[in-house]
């Protein structure tokens, strides 16, 4: 079990990434886009939390026994900030897409694109 | 076992997410993997993280989008059943990625090498030195304050680009529906108006006596629970980035349930925008204040006579700072999203 788990999670981290990088690139509606965008960041989360898991580890919160044994609590402070900054480009990248609908009335890349070329 | 079934079960959601093309069914694929991806963080001992995805990525992302989506068409019209050349590159990429995970060290090993140089010293240290209990906290406010306060510029800063972005252009387009040349640019498809009045039905005030009396005992409960958040991140999983969010949240419920103006008039638009700003300030405050009584900036034990008070309020003043302006970001950003032009006079 534990042999399994030592790779575990990067495979899935890697696994999450890849998705997160094709619908990025693939889908041409910009909200999916903005989808693809949180998934491979919630990997990079995921790759840096799983780093801080030790076997038998307990939460970073002090105990008063002496001599227990708590999981890293660096890359959890850096990953609970970062889920906030991704909220935060979530919400301007929406703000964004939400002009684009204004302007062009859709939201999908391939007629946008089109659009700026008529216009050229 | 379910430290094996609860990653998988992230892949089918994000599988699904990037796959579905209702957008609304991806949206909500989304939030049920972000609900996911809380309970993961919760399995991996990381209690910080698991509350700040539950109330950001399942709560407030989620509500962003449907803002969003109430505006635009709901499909995704991508024609291409598999896009090739992404197909390649993101594989590829897997490929050399997991390449480069052979040699990375195992996981819940305990001499793996991100837990050996600087976090014993943290985790010995840290009650001596701050004097706070939770040792996620301590880094966070004390040990990298000034990672912590940059943190909190990027979500003001964010804060600010969606009122720029969003309102100032419908200001311009005010002005400009009063000339005769200027509507091209704001013409509506007529998607959006039957989106809009769907909207409307959605938000109409007197729609549901149920679920008005049920927020209306609720937000107190909220906004307590986000208070005691803040203050018991010392102690406990908590801080000001949790609890700003689910202050924030609160003020949001009302809104959703009572129509944004009703909002507006509990939470005005000048207020939530002053307090984006309060919040930083009150942190920057609280590290120039240090500089004055001798100390380096954010050190907080100069603060009062007894150092270890001083340190317990610096710290508690900074959370407060962050979950100012959080929850006012929060507000404001859902606010600017959902806000409607026929709303703005």
């Amino acid at each position: 079990m534990i042999e399994l788990l030592a790779k575990y999670n990067y495979w899935i981290v890697i696994i999450l990434m890849t998705l997160g990088l094709y619908g990025i690139m693939a889908s041409s509606n910009l909200v999916k886009k903005i989808i693809g965008l949180n998934i491979f960041q919630t990997a990079a989360l995921l790759f840096y939390v799983s780093m801080s898991k030790i076997e038998g580890g307990t939460a970073p919160v002090l105990l008063k026994q002496a001599n227990v044994l708590y999981d890293n609590p660096l890359p959890q402070v850096l990953m609970l900030t970062a889920i906030v900054v991704g909220v935060s480009i979530t919400a301007v990248a929406l703000g964004i897409v939400m002009l684009i609908y204004r302007h062009y009335g859709t939201i999908e890349e391939d007629l946008i694109l089109e659009m700026n070329k008529h216009n050229d | 076992m379910i430290d094996i079934a609860i990653p998988l079960f992230l892949v089918a959601c994000g599988l699904g997410a990037i796959l579905v093309k209702d957008l609304m069914s991806a949206i909500m694929i989304f939030c049920v993997y972000s609900l996911a991806m809380a309970i993961e963080w919760a399995r991996l001992n990381a209690v910080d993280v698991a509350i700040t995805e539950a109330s950001v990525g399942a709560g407030i992302s989620t509500v962003l989008f449907i803002a969003v989506l109430s505006r635009v068409r709901k499909r995704d019209e991508t024609k291409r059943k598999i896009h090739l050349p992404a197909l390649v590159v993101s594989i590829g990429m897997a490929a050399i990625l997991l390449y480069g995970s052979m040699d990375l060290p195992n996981l819940r090993d305990p001499n793996i090498p991100p837990s050996a140089h600087v976090v014993p010293k943290y985790l010995a240290d840290s009650y001596e030195e701050t004097g706070v209990v939770n040792v996620v906290a301590a880094i966070l406010a004390s040990y990298r304050g000034y990672d912590t306060l940059g943190e909190t510029v990027v979500v003001a800063t964010a804060g600010l680009c969606v009122i720029l972005l969003l309102r100032q252009v419908r200001g311009a387009a005010r002005k400009r529906t009063g000339k005769k040349d200027g509507v091209a640019y704001m013409k509506k498809p007529s998607q959006f108006k039957s989106n809009q009045r769907e909207l409307e039905e959605m938000m109409h005030p007197d729609n549901d006596v149920i679920r008005r009396t049920v927020v209306k005992f609720l937000i107190p409960f909220i906004q307590l629970f986000g208070l005691y958040v803040i203050a018991h991140g010392e102690l406990g999983p908590g801080g000001g980035f949790q609890g700003g969010v689910i202050l924030g949240v609160s003020v949001i419920v009302y809104s959703l349930v009572f129509t944004l103006k009703e909002g507006e008039k509990r939470m005005s638009v000048k207020m939530s925008d002053l307090l984006v700003s309060k919040g930083a300030l009150i942190y920057g405050g609280i590290g120039v204040a240090c500089l004055f009584l001798g100390g380096n900036y954010l050190q907080y034990n100069v603060l009062f006579g007894d150092p270890k008070l001083g340190s317990h309020l610096g710290i508690l003043g900074i959370e407060i700072g962050v979950g100012i302006t959080v929850a006012a970001v929060m507000i404001t950003l859902f606010n600017e999203t959902i806000r409607r032009d026929d709303d703005n006079d």
